[in-house]
């Protein structure tokens, strides 16, 4: 879901709500701004008080720190596989065997 | 119960100071998670549902020391993730007890046997290895979701305390516990020879991949009181007795947020350990800029009406402990004839 697939419009109080649906995904989103940039990351928090509204990610890749003004962002679309959501594969909740993204071997024996 | 008397008068010590310096609201725990990667993925946790590119980020030993001093809460607890997937740890857990904070490293164990060998940790006491373990072991290597979990912690424990560690336990219980089970397992870890042992109801993380297994209110009051009551004073726990009487149902606390802030490599969480709201930059942010009255149960907040976890009220019971001469005597009385 984006702006553009009828989420959200050029309105600041849609961007706003846009943001805060990608705050509480658990996964990777893309930031389009005005500027015709994309930004790819985990957007960990966002300021959506007083004048200076802006949201923060760790940007995919660089690691880097970012924060966007709400007046720059046009959309967002939730690009990243959302890792809350119950697995599609087995149908079994969640991630298995560990978090540890370099742990060898993991396996589960119960959902 | 558990707590060593060095321990106790530091933090009752500390307690008195913030009263008496008329601090409304101050931390007594800083929850300090460098990494939120972890070597399991237990049903009922919502902590590390992230993107690869985020559970491998770590904070800086700069960046946590500098959260500690800004917190000055007189103990911190290193949960997680799994805090011995931290690279840094030893070094960390060094700097923190010669500031004279008291740590409690909350691990799995799965790696504590190997860190142990390899001399990451020296025996302290400011230092508490807090390991998890849910149950006995068919319990708990469900909880967990891998067999033969429970074996290497119990191996762990044992090694820990051979070479002279503190140990304690720390047990999260949900609906699917048995209280005759989870009695005997209170007598096994006491077998082990920890120091003392914590214990708390889940909380229902909308992230946990198990959404059905969380207590609500009355069923928590219901299960603490049936595991609880006429508990063998050789049962020692690592936490509040009023902390336990109100899982018990015998008080009514409202939720102390703050208590228990949560610094992680986000920044410090609103509005605590276990809600996600939002994060602030300074510490100071987060306790002058969080709207605490949308919290806890009174304020009426759906997330916080079937929550009793240790991080919102055990702050309560021990402002509760120093707050009145009863609730001194009250302390006191079930600490020393072990009686909830």
């Amino acid at each position: 879901m984006s702006a553009s697939d009828g989420g959200a419009g050029d309105g600041g109080d849609e961007i706003a709500a846009l943001v805060e649906r990608a705050f509480h995904y658990r996964g990777d989103v893309t930031v389009r701004t005005a500027a015709g940039v994309e930004v790819v990351g985990y957007l960990f928090n966002r300021n959506d008080r007083g004048e200076d509204r802006c949201a923060q990610l760790f940007e995919t890749g660089t690691g880097r720190e970012v924060a966007i003004a709400y007046r720059d962002i046009r959309d967002v679309l939730f690009t990243g596989r959302d890792t809350a959501a119950p697995r599609q594969d087995t149908g079994a909740p969640g991630p298995v065997g560990g978090s540890d993204p370099e742990a060898p071997g993991r396996t589960a024996t119960t959902p | 119960m558990g707590l060593p008397a060095a321990q106790a008068w530091t933090v009752a010590s500390y307690v008195l100071k913030q009263r008496l310096r008329g601090r409304e609201r101050y931390p007594l725990v800083l929850m300090l998670e460098p990494v939120l990667r972890c070597n399991l993925a237990c049903a009922g946790c919502g902590k590390i549902q992230y993107p690869p590119h985020v559970l491998r980020r770590a904070l800086t030993v700069e960046q946590c020391l500098a959260a500690v001093e800004e917190c000055g809460a007189p103990v911190v607890s290193i949960p997680g993730g799994e805090p011995l997937l931290y690279p840094h740890i030893g070094e960390l857990v060094h700097e923190l007890t010669s500031r004279n904070k008291y740590v409690y490293l909350c691990t799995n164990a799965i790696r504590l046997k190997q860190k142990l060998e390899e001399g990451v940790f020296e025996p302290s006491k400011r230092l508490s290895f807090s390991v998890h373990m849910d149950g006995l072991r068919a319990e708990h290597d469900l909880s967990v979701c891998r067999d033969g979990v429970y074996d290497i912690a119990v191996d762990a424990i044992g090694e820990a305390l051979r070479r002279g560690f503190r140990v304690t336990t720390n047990t999260t219980l949900f609906n699917t516990a048995e209280p005759m089970r989870v009695r005997d397992f209170f007598d096994a870890m006491m077998d082990l020879g920890v120091e003392g042992m914590m214990v708390s109801p889940g909380y229902s993380y909308d992230a946990a991949p198990d959404q059905d297994s969380f207590l609500e209110r009355e069923k928590t009051v219901e299960l603490f009181s049936a595991i609880m009551e006429g508990k063998p004073k050789r049962w020692r726990f690592n936490q509040s007795p009023l902390f336990l009487q109100f899982l018990m149902g015998k008080r009514d606390y409202e939720c102390t947020p703050w208590g228990n802030p949560l610094y992680t490599i986000f920044g410090w969480q609103r509005p605590c350990y276990l809600l996600q709201d939002g994060y602030a930059a300074t510490f100071s942010e987060l306790m002058d800029d969080t709207q605490w009255e949308q919290y806890g149960r009174s304020s009426g907040n759906p997330s916080c009406q079937d929550c009793m976890v240790h991080c919102g009220y055990e702050p309560s019971a021990v402002h509760a402990t120093f707050s009145s001469w009863r609730g001194l005597r009250d302390s006191a009385v079930a600490t020393v004839t072990g009686r909830l």
